[in-house]
């Protein structure tokens, strides 16, 4: 069976705004056969992207493919004029990004964008389109497509912006979609039903589909084959299954332990570092980061071998032992806490404004001293907001918060010192948390300064040090600005923020939520590790129930700014008491087991 | 039921921008009246009537004007017989103002016209012109010189241009007093140069504007979207790059237009042109008040209906300004 | 929340580009902008040293004279000597549109971060107060206040500064505003700060580049608007030597002597391009517009 697409050898470089060329993806060998789905994973800046893009043809700005061919049946897109792709794209090839909202036209009806994509590839006019447009938004599940017509982007929800995305590319019956994180950024229930009826369209029109993920749980549920790449490079190519379950690359399986388990609880286990900028030849581009690496990793270029049926690995120990045991093992292990109340929030309502309903309605929770409480949620669910009137940077418009006994005022700045000392807040972004114009030492000394006064100005220096210390950060980075910062460790930094008050609470906002999976497991098990240290407690609002279960005592489920639920997080998970919470936990992609 | 809440919110708009425009025209009726009568009555009774002026005549002047009555009352007065088309009388040529101000606002108006005739369409597709070609050398030299145009007083380019086009090349007349007495093709002739300076300093930066946020949209996913679905380019460009750029390039242009009446105060000074420009700066200098502040009203009306027009424009080209989320 | 947009490399050189001090000058507009500066600098300190004469002294030659007859500028009416008068009359153009942008800036800053920071009903109202007085063309709005106000050095820094400062205000609370989202600014109100910290030590020097810009904007602004008040009769009065009213004076004769309009009129021109052309490559490297 000849391949519906066909990526042969394809090598693509950016270049930098100084002229200097920067080779993102390296001799990527790739096959799509019509009705099969293939799943492309890796850590952002991997290369996924960008091969995705320059296999349809399309010459993105700065781009350029410096090698390579994309077979569309025999018809190569890179050679092609951009004349002739035209023809091609929509009716044999189409594209799906991640960012719904910006892939339609805020200007324009649907309607509108409907009959432009049709008109452009068919001689249908008139009624036909119509009639198709219909059909198409049906087939998406977006409900009465009547009415829909006439409507533009922004008045759909994030899911149904996606969906018409979907049919927008779907609309000339191309024989090859590329999806590039489609439902990325989408809340877990929304992402279930979109793949699932994405997988239905697909498998009915027999397409070919490359799907791009980061999340590997995800793309087990609907590829069939998998590919894993590192460094612009292919490193691992396989069956879904066996590629998930007997994975013969350090990478792949690097990748799912790091990777939280919804199925049970687990370590997670980091993988330090960051991935290289550009491909590296002539080495393993891993071998950095690599547990396994010898000395020969890094002194040939590794080719890309065959270790099974359909399973090519590019590393030269794949035949090891050691990567022959199953990736992931359960533990389930439960730390013990004291189970003294520290912090009690009693029928707390919170509003951003009079006229909206409030985010948060008779929320009451509690905190124990030495405890990790998680809060789980979809947005809008009002987690977040009332992580933020616990912190003070909203007053709630009822309810009481008290520490220790003690009501705390409603903003940060009518508590008294001790107060703001004791809670401490750790934000989402750490892009934004961070003053770009400080260094880490006057990042950590400000909260030295107004809450240690124990600490005299002689031994700031040294409990600076400390502190990084005890996030894992080298002492040279106290004269680093953000900038000079990779995530992970602005993160990091973010945290020693909040340890230099020495807080008896440290409120987590999402706080791994913009980092890639191999720097969110470092950051879990950190925190497992401070908590179990210092005893301080942890409220850790997520919306990654996996995250949840790897590192949580309790577990509080919210959604529309009620409680549905408050477990321990191991019943909530294997005897959830809530439907809510079955329905949460049911749309969570699983990996398989072993 | 969706339409009619619709309909209600476009009315409650509507009443807004109307709402907005009225207080802004009051706020400019406040500044030109106090700017026009903050100083003692003495002192404007003597600038009007010359240096050599008894104190009786002085006293005649300022009760015959009622200088001496409270501010707030004088205010009321005046703002009332504004609004019924009273405009009062000039104190120096002694002649109902209405009559002179209003052919000269004819006159400004159809300047501004004219340059906005031109500048606009030329401005705009120069901007999407440049968006298309962006990074390339051309376009780096163009965004300087363009940027270097823009910075330039009007009189600098005026007196360019009379140096050259009328004084050098004898093209075009010196000054525009065909207006007032020359034949219909001279009258013509002399909205040349004074039109063209107009222009010459307000295409650069509608030209930036534009360039600007066709280069936005151009690059934005719903642009590469239409183009991997295989849409002509000519219907990416104007159906959404041109489309969802034209706000920021619709208050580009009524920036511009406000600023051209501006623009046309220097502009009518350097060439004589008889406007309600240069006789603004002529009443100014002649201390005729009541001159003054009937032509500062007249243009601030023009400036809040250009305003008014733009908001409206805006709100068609932004949906979600159009009707509420459903 | 998304996982691609927040790349720290991708972020990481998005900030470098961001912050990298005096990048703008080191562009080819910031250059030719700091040129241009730097000699009419020049001419302004040391230019009346080398007068050749008096600038104010009448009858040093034949009234106009054209440039031809010894005078690189020829003469005026008075029979004052042009060139003179050039090299004397640049002071004024630089000063005070210069006070005036620094007191309007103080003004209309002050008003916009008080707005920005308490953010509410007093915000919505120093906003609103903005918009309208910025609806208003600048020049109508000057020319009434001159009217009331009459013509002097103080009155016109006065009044420009006035008109400068709802737009600068504006401005600079959006600057502000945009700062003081981000989640350090959060971090420092949680942590108690005084109002003068968050504002001095988080978000001023933050939003610092657009504000620079944005005041080598509006002195270009400021210099065109001086210039041409002056221009039209209103702002330097004689026997002042002021390049705007050199220029008007000089428009009678332009058919017999155009150098003494043109020479001061470019000269202006030039000072108002520098100013833009450093605003222009400021903006660009501090706010990334990428344009």
């Amino acid at each position: 069976m000849s391949a519906a697409l066909s990526i042969e050898g394809l090598t693509v470089a950016y270049r930098l705004e100084g002229g200097e060329r920067r080779v993102i993806v390296s001799g990527v060998d790739l096959e799509l056969q019509a009705g099969q789905v293939v799943g492309l994973a890796g850590e952002s800046g991997c290369g996924k992207s960008t091969l995705a893009l320059a296999a349809t043809g399309y010459r993105a700005p700065g781009a350029e493919v410096l090698a390579g061919r994309s077979l569309l049946g025999d018809v190569d897109l890179i050679a092609l004029k951009e004349r002739d792709l035209r023809k091609v794209w929509g009716p044999r090839i189409a594209f799906v990004a991640q960012n719904a909202l910006g892939a339609l036209n805020p200007g324009t009806t649907l309607e509108r964008q409907f009959k432009q994509t049709l008109k452009a590839h068919s001689e249908a006019r008139g009624e036909a389109i119509r009639t198709r447009t219909l059909e198409l938004l049906d087939a998406v599940g977006i409900p009465e497509p009547d009415a829909a017509l006439r409507r533009y982007s922004h008045q759909f929800s994030g899911g149904q912006q996606q969906r018409i995305a979907i049919a927008l590319a779907l609309a000339s019956d191309p024989s090859v979609l590329i999806l590039d994180e489609p439902t990325t950024g989408l809340d877990v229930t929304t992402q279930a039903r979109i793949t699932a009826m994405l997988g239905g369209l697909l498998a009915d029109r027999g397409v070919a589909a490359l799907y791009v993920s980061h999340d590997l749980a995800l793309l087990s549920t609907i590829a069939d084959r998998m590919v894993v790449m590192y460094g612009g490079q292919v490193v691992e190519q396989a069956a879904c299954g066996e590629a998930l379950q007997r994975p013969r690359h350090p990478y792949t399986r690097a990748l799912l332990q790091a990777a939280p388990d919804i199925e049970g609880r687990r370590q997670l286990l980091g993988i330090p570092g960051r991935p290289p900028l550009s491909v590296q030849e002539g080495r393993c581009a891993f071998a950095d980061r690599c547990t396994m690496a010898v000395e020969a990793c890094t002194t040939h270029s590794i080719g890309l071998e065959s270790v099974g049926t359909e399973h090519l690995v590019r590393c030269i120990r794949a035949t090891d032992p050691a990567l022959a045991t199953p990736p992931r093992e359960l533990t389930a292990k439960r730390r013990e806490t004291e189970g003294t109340p520290l912090l009690t929030v009693e029928g707390l309502v919170c509003c951003y404004s009079r006229h909206h309903e409030p985010a948060v309605k008779d929320v009451s929770v509690h905190v124990e001293a030495g405890e990790i409480l998680g809060v789980v949620g979809e947005s809008g669910s009002g987690k977040t907001t009332l992580l933020r009137a616990l912190a003070g940077v909203i007053a709630p418009v009822e309810g009481t918060i008290k520490l220790d006994g003690t009501e705390l005022a409603g903003l940060a700045r009518q508590r008294r010192p001790e107060q703001r000392r004791d809670l401490q807040l750790v934000f989402q972004n750490p892009m934004s948390s961070l003053n770009p114009l400080h260094t880490a030492a006057d990042t950590l000394r400000r909260p030295i300064r107004l809450f240690r006064p124990d600490v005299s100005r002689r031994e700031e220096q040294a409990t600076i040090e400390g502190l990084l210390e005890s996030v894992n950060l080298a002492p040279e980075i106290a004269d680093r600005r953000p900038t000079e910062l990779s995530g992970g460790q602005l993160q990091r930094l973010s945290i020693a923020r909040a340890l230099a008050a020495n807080p008896r609470l440290i409120l987590c906002d999402e706080i791994t939520s913009a980092l890639d999976l191999s720097v969110q497991a470092i950051i879990v098990e950190l925190l497992r590790d401070l908590v179990t240290r210092t005893g301080v407690s942890l409220l850790f609002v997520s919306h990654d129930l996996g995250v949840v279960r790897a590192l949580c005592d309790r577990t509080v489920v919210m959604r529309d700014g009620v409680v549905r639920e408050t477990a321990e997080t191991e019943q909530l998970f294997t005897a959830p008491g809530d439907d809510y919470t079955s329905e949460l936990l049911d749309a969570m992609p699983a990996l398989p087991t072993a | 039921m969706k339409r009619i809440g619709a309909k209600k919110s476009k009315a409650r708009s509507a009443l807004r921008y109307l709402g907005s425009a009225v207080l802004t025209l009051w706020v400019i009726s406040l500044l030109v009246f106090a700017g026009t009568n903050i100083r003692p009555a003495e002192d404007v009774a003597r600038q009007a009537l010359g240096r050599t002026v008894t104190e009786g005549q002085l006293q005649t002047f300022i009760d015959e004007n009622g200088l001496n009555r409270p501010l707030p009352q004088r205010y009321a007065d005046w703002a009332s017989d504004f609004v019924r088309g009273d405009w009062g009388e000039s104190a120096v040529t002694g002649r109902p103002v209405r009559p002179a101000i209003m052919p000269r606002l004819w006159r400004s108006l159809l300047l501004a016209l004219l340059a906005a005739l031109v500048a606009v369409p030329v401005s705009v597709l120069l901007g999407i012109f440049m968006a298309r070609r962006r990074q390339k050398r051309s376009d780096v030299a163009t965004n300087m010189l363009l940027a270097g145009v823009s910075a330039l007083p009007e009189f600098v380019v005026g007196l360019a241009l009379t140096t050259v086009f009328a004084v050098s090349l004898g093209w075009f007349p010196v000054d525009s007093t065909a207006l007032t007495f020359g034949s219909a093709s001279d009258k013509a002739l002399a909205y040349v140069l004074p039109a063209a300076t107009l222009v010459i300093l307000v295409v650069p930066y509608i030209a930036r504007v534009t360039r600007a946020s066709v280069t936005e949209t151009l690059h934005a996913s719903y642009s590469r979207a239409a183009v991997l679905r295989g849409l002509q380019p000519r219907l990416v460009l104007w159906d959404y790059a041109v489309r969802n750029a034209a706000v920021p390039i619709l208050n580009a242009v009524a920036i511009n237009f406000i600023y051209m009446l501006g623009g046309v105060i220097v502009v009518e000074n350097v060439f004589g042109f008889p406007g309600i420009g240069q006789l603004l700066v002529q009443s100014i200098g002649r201390a005729d008040v009541i001159t003054v502040q009937a032509a500062a009203m007249a243009i601030g009306a023009i400036v809040i209906l250009i305003n008014m027009s733009t908001d409206g424009l805006s709100a068609y080209f932004t949906p979600k300004l159009r009707g509420g989320r459903s | 929340m998304s996982a691609t947009a927040t790349t720290p490399a991708a972020v990481a050189e998005r900030l470098a580009r961001k912050r990298r001090g005096l990048a703008w000058a080191r562009t080819f507009e910031g250059r030719v902008g700091l040129a241009i500066l730097v000699a009419v600098a020049l001419l302004v300190t040391v230019g009346p040293l080398f007068a050749p004469y008096p600038p104010n002294e009448i009858g040093v030659g034949v009234p106009l004279a054209t440039p031809e007859g010894g005078h690189l500028l020829g003469t005026d009416q008075l029979g004052r000597d042009l060139f003179s008068r050039y090299l004397d009359g640049g002071t004024t153009i630089v000063l005070v549109p210069l006070a005036a942008n620094v007191l309007g800036f103080l003004i209309g800053g002050l008003l916009g971060l008080f707005g920005a920071y308490q953010g509410g009903r007093t915000d919505a109202v120093i906003a609103r107060v903005f918009d309208l007085l910025i609806a208003i063309p600048s020049l109508l709005l000057t020319l009434v206040l001159i009217a009331g106000l009459g013509t002097s050095w103080s009155t016109l820094i006065f009044v420009i500064a006035i008109v400068t400062a709802p737009r600068a205000g504006r401005v600079i609370r959006g600057a502000a505003q945009t700062v003081a989202v981000n989640d350090y600014v959060v971090a420092a109100r949680l942590r108690g700060e005084s109002v003068w910290w968050v504002l001095c030590r988080e978000i001023l020097p933050n939003a610092s580049g657009p504000i620079v810009a944005i005041f080598s904007l509006y002195l270009t602004y400021a210099i065109v608007g001086v210039s041409t008040l002056s221009f039209l009769g209103l702002g330097a009065q004689p026997p002042s030597s002021d390049w705007g009213l050199m220029v008007a004076e000089g428009r009678d004769v332009l058919t017999i002597n155009p150098w003494a309009t043109l020479v001061p009129a470019f000269s202006i021109g030039l000072l108002a391009i520098a100013f833009t052309l450093i605003a222009d490559s400021i903006d660009r490297r501090t706010v990334g517009n990428e344009a």
